[in-house]
């Protein structure tokens, strides 16, 4: 019992037993970690690999825990995307227009914070809007956020006629360009921190515990006197405001702002939800099983740009809607066996 | 008993023999070594309360279910692995408490349907479809337009249909799960007429009924179950109405209905003033006193379930007032009730009641979430299991865990839950829809025990059921519902179980 790797043995027993799907999430992504390295050891695991991996891991991550908590309602939101654009458009106009145009100087810091306040104002409200579409409206979300998502990318065309938008002030890279220590990216920490953010809300406060109770049977909420609408509607608006926070953390980084900006994240972002465990009829999720799905995702993603086996971006498309398939039908006979033991 | 079986044997071969059938699900044992032969030609009894296996047996006998251990002998014939279509074949036919006509076809395509889809030809023949149900409502003496849709019958056509479908090919075994619960006293009549009329033709009948009225008068052979085990058989004549009620509840009936207790000063609480609502109930007016339980009782769509829903705030009223504590309130959702302290059990706690999937705890402690949270909304996980492990010890729930999800309690378990929650409001005005339907016996003295209780130390109880026996054991006082009006109010200490099942039956004039 001494031994060490007992020991660590013995802690990944115990402590994932109760939760095993994070337990092979774990595995799945060192699987796909040690894949990579061995597959191409100078190439993957070069400093250069893992930072670029750092830097477009947090957008995709923010996107996923976005769509995570419209998914343990049992919705979904298809306008994420859309959203995290719209609301850094509607920023970066602003910030155009006011910024103080000669370099240098602590003028810009202003606008620049108005700015990512416009930005999370305006997902708010586009994830309020999609909220009461479909709690008061009884829209399905599925219908309600994809039609959202015409209307928001809509705004974005008409806002800027497709064009991209550059020349942003130079403070507002400090979000998207600065490292901590020289190598850990800024926006990975962004990322962490609204992951446990994320967790905190669904774990310890009675608006999570409500979301999941409602993803879980609707109609029994009612039943209990929750206030089904209003936690809808806040779930939503937390999505929206968690994709305005990625556009944010993506125009920083590259330091402009277009409508079809990370439009891969969507389907990627569905299919990090579920495969980190979060049940798609509702009511259950772990935002560390959709942490590590991103992860597992980020990496394999990353693996596929270098090997050059997905050269473009229909490439990658493909790949990503047959492994949520895959993921979709191994849950269902996973499912099935639960049952039928049962 | 055991010796007039034997008897029976050897005067006549069974048409199906059941020997030592077990069936489990999730580890609980729904049937344990149940012996059982059905003779042709006899109408025989199957009784028992909820939850003691009658509809799992039924399922074995049909196919549906494969049982665990044991063995079925069907015509002398050993079975192995009968599926639901063999068991057709054989002649057995099964009609449930939904009949399962199809509302949107006409009579006759509901009774010939079923024959002509398993014939081999692709071309369907009218001629036959007709001639087919007019042969099978021949055999059962009624007459019922061939061509009307079915939606538009009543409730008792549409079983009369189910009958004639069934027999309409050779049924040898006709079993008939609660027929009984939806028809008025003169319907019940005709269809004991028609029962009969198919038994003197030679085929066997097995009713599944937990009402004892009924079954006195019909059967010629009686079975009772309890907790998933066989615990008395044989001839009716054998049985009296107290030793049936003795094996099936495992107790001597004693006269345990409920009575306010005497000096104290109960003061009105809920008082409603002809309350409408379209399409539900008109003209209501009652009040509920402390310390009271008002049972409503009436047929399935008599308005009861839709009352319930109204005072709870799930539907709202088109006219009239609701009154408590002499204030006027409305109730817009459920929140409001909620917040004026009505608690409800609903009627489906399954798909109205419980988070399947969720833990104990969290369905104990929604209801109180806003009141285990601090000003910013932070709720501290160990206040909801504190919470909720103290509900379960105090109700008596069985479970290992309070993490444990609430789809792997058994019903009466489920139950507690959907109980605990609500009385963690502490409310004064709590409404059960049919608390004990599909509970065990344990459970159910549990939930009645409770809500007794409950009433002694001041709550106002209105308990809404079609179950007889649950409203004449928990109740101080009833109203009958019949077509969304209360048509009668009586003290149930002037009435007697019998009484009060005719006067719920009584044909609408």
């Amino acid at each position: 019992m001494n031994n060490p790797r007992e020991k660590v043995k013995l802690f990944w027993s115990n402590s994932l037993k109760k939760n095993s799907q994070l337990y092979i999430l774990i595995n799945i992504f060192f699987g796909f970690f040690i894949l990579m390295s061995v597959l191409m050891p100078g190439t993957f695991l070069s400093r250069g690999t893992m930072q670029s991996m750092m830097i477009q891991l947090p957008e995709f991550g923010i996107y996923a825990l976005a769509m995570m908590f419209a998914m343990i309602l049992g919705g979904i939101d298809l306008s994420i995307v859309s959203i995290g654009n719209l609301s850094s458009i509607i920023a970066s106009q602003f910030m155009l227009n006011h910024m103080v145009t000669h370099m240098g100087g602590t003028g810009n810091v202003k606008i620049v914070v108005m700015g990512i306040c416009i930005a999370l104002t305006v997902g708010a409200a586009c994830g309020f809007f999609n909220g009461f579409s479909v709690a008061v409206i009884e829209i399905p979300p599925m219908l309600a956020t994809l039609a959202s998502m015409s209307i928001f990318n809509g705004i974005s065309t008409v806002l800027t006629k497709g064009a991209s938008l550059q020349g942003l002030p130079e403070e507002y890279s400090v979000i998207g360009g600065k490292n901590l220590f020289g190598i850990i990216p800024m926006i990975i920490i962004i990322f962490l921190a609204i992951a446990l953010l994320a967790y905190f809300v669904q774990k310890h406060t009675k608006l999570g515990m409500k979301m999941f109770l409602i993803g879980s049977n609707v109609k029994a909420a009612e039943f209990s006197g929750i206030n089904h609408n209003l936690i809808i509607i806040a779930a939503y608006t937390f999505s929206g405001l968690l994709s305005a926070i990625a556009g944010i953390v993506l125009t920083s980084r590259s330091m402009s702002a277009k409508m079809d900006y990370g439009l891969i994240y969507q389907l990627q972002a569905i299919l990090a939800v579920v495969l980190g465990g979060v049940n798609p009829k509702g009511g259950s999720g772990n935002v560390w099983g959709v942490v590590m799905a991103v992860l597992s995702l980020q990496v394999l993603s990353t693996g596929l740009n270098i090997l050059n086996l997905a050269p473009t971006s229909y490439v990658k498309n493909l790949i990503w809607g047959l492994l949520l398939i895959s993921v979709l039908v191994i849950n269902y006979y996973a499912d099935r066996k639960k049952k039928s033991i049962r | 008993m055991k010796e007039y079986m034997k008897e029976g044997v050897r005067t006549d071969s069974p048409f199906i023999r059941l020997s030592n059938i077990s069936k489990s699900f999730a580890g609980i044992k729904a049937l344990n070594g149940i012996d059982l032969e059905i003779k042709p030609g006899r109408i025989y009894c199957l009784m028992g309360e909820n939850g003691c296996g009658k509809s799992t047996l039924i399922k074995i006998i049909s196919g549906v279910y494969a049982p665990d251990e044991g063995e079925i002998e069907l015509d002398g014939k050993i079975m192995k692995h009968m599926t639901p279509k063999e068991a057709m074949k054989k002649g057995i036919e099964v009609i449930y408490q939904d009949f399962s006509v199809f509302p949107n076809l006409t009579v006759a395509e509901n009774i010939s349907m079923n024959t002509e889809m398993t014939r081999k030809t692709k071309i369907v023949n009218w001629k036959r479809i007709h001639s087919q149900a007019q042969l099978a409502m021949d055999k059962l003496g009624i007459a019922l337009p061939l061509d009307e849709t079915v939606e538009h019958l009543s409730v008792a056509n549409r079983q009369l249909i189910a009958i004639s479908r069934a027999i309409s090919h050779d049924a040898k075994l006709l079993i008939m799960d609660e027929p009984t619960t939806a028809l008025t006293k003169c319907e019940v009549d005709a269809l004991f007429e028609i029962v009969k009329r198919l038994n003197e033709s030679g085929i066997s009948i097995i009713f599944v009924s937990h009402k004892l009225d009924e079954v006195m008068q019909l059967s010629q052979e009686i079975v009772i179950m309890r907790n998933g085990e066989k615990v008395a058989d044989g001839n009716m004549t054998d049985f009296t109405k107290d030793k049936i009620i003795y094996y099936m509840t495992g107790r001597k009936l004693t006269n345990t209905s409920y009575r306010i207790p005497q000096n104290v000063n109960s003061k009105i609480t809920l008082e409603v003033k002809h309350i409408t609502q379209k399409g539900g109930f008109s003209d209501i007016s009652f009040s509920i006193k402390e310390n009271e339980i008002v049972g409503i009782t009436g047929l399935l769509g008599s308005g009861r379930t839709a009352l319930a829903n109204a005072l709870f705030g799930i539907s709202r009223i088109d006219s009239g007032e609701i009154l408590l504590d002499g204030k006027r309130i409305r109730l817009r959702n459920v929140r409001n009730a909620v917040l004026n302290g009505i608690a409800y059990v609903p009627e489906d706690r399954l798909t109205e009641g419980l988070f399947l999937n969720q833990p104990i705890n969290q369905n104990i402690a929604v209801t109180v979430l806003d009141k285990l949270s601090n000003k910013i909304g932070l709720v501290k996980s160990a206040s909801i299991r504190n919470m909720s492990l103290e509900w379960i010890k105090r109700l008596h729930v069985k479970t290992e865990s309070d993490e444990l999800s609430v789809h792997f309690l058994s019903g009466g378990n489920q139950q507690k839950v959907v109980l605990a929650k609500w009385l963690a409001i502490n409310p004064k005005i709590l409404i059960l829809n049919g608390p004990t339907v599909g509970v065990d016996i344990g459970a159910k003295t549990d939930i009645i025990e409770m809500i007794k209780s409950l009433a002694r130390e001041g709550m106002s109880i209105i308990l809404v059921s079609d179950d007889v026996s649950e409203i004449m054991m928990c109740c101080n006082r009833i109203m009958i519902m019949r077509s969304g009006r209360i048509t009668e109010e009586v003290m149930a200490e002037n009435i007697n179980e019998t009484e009060l099942y005719n006067k719920i039956r009584v044909q609408e004039e």
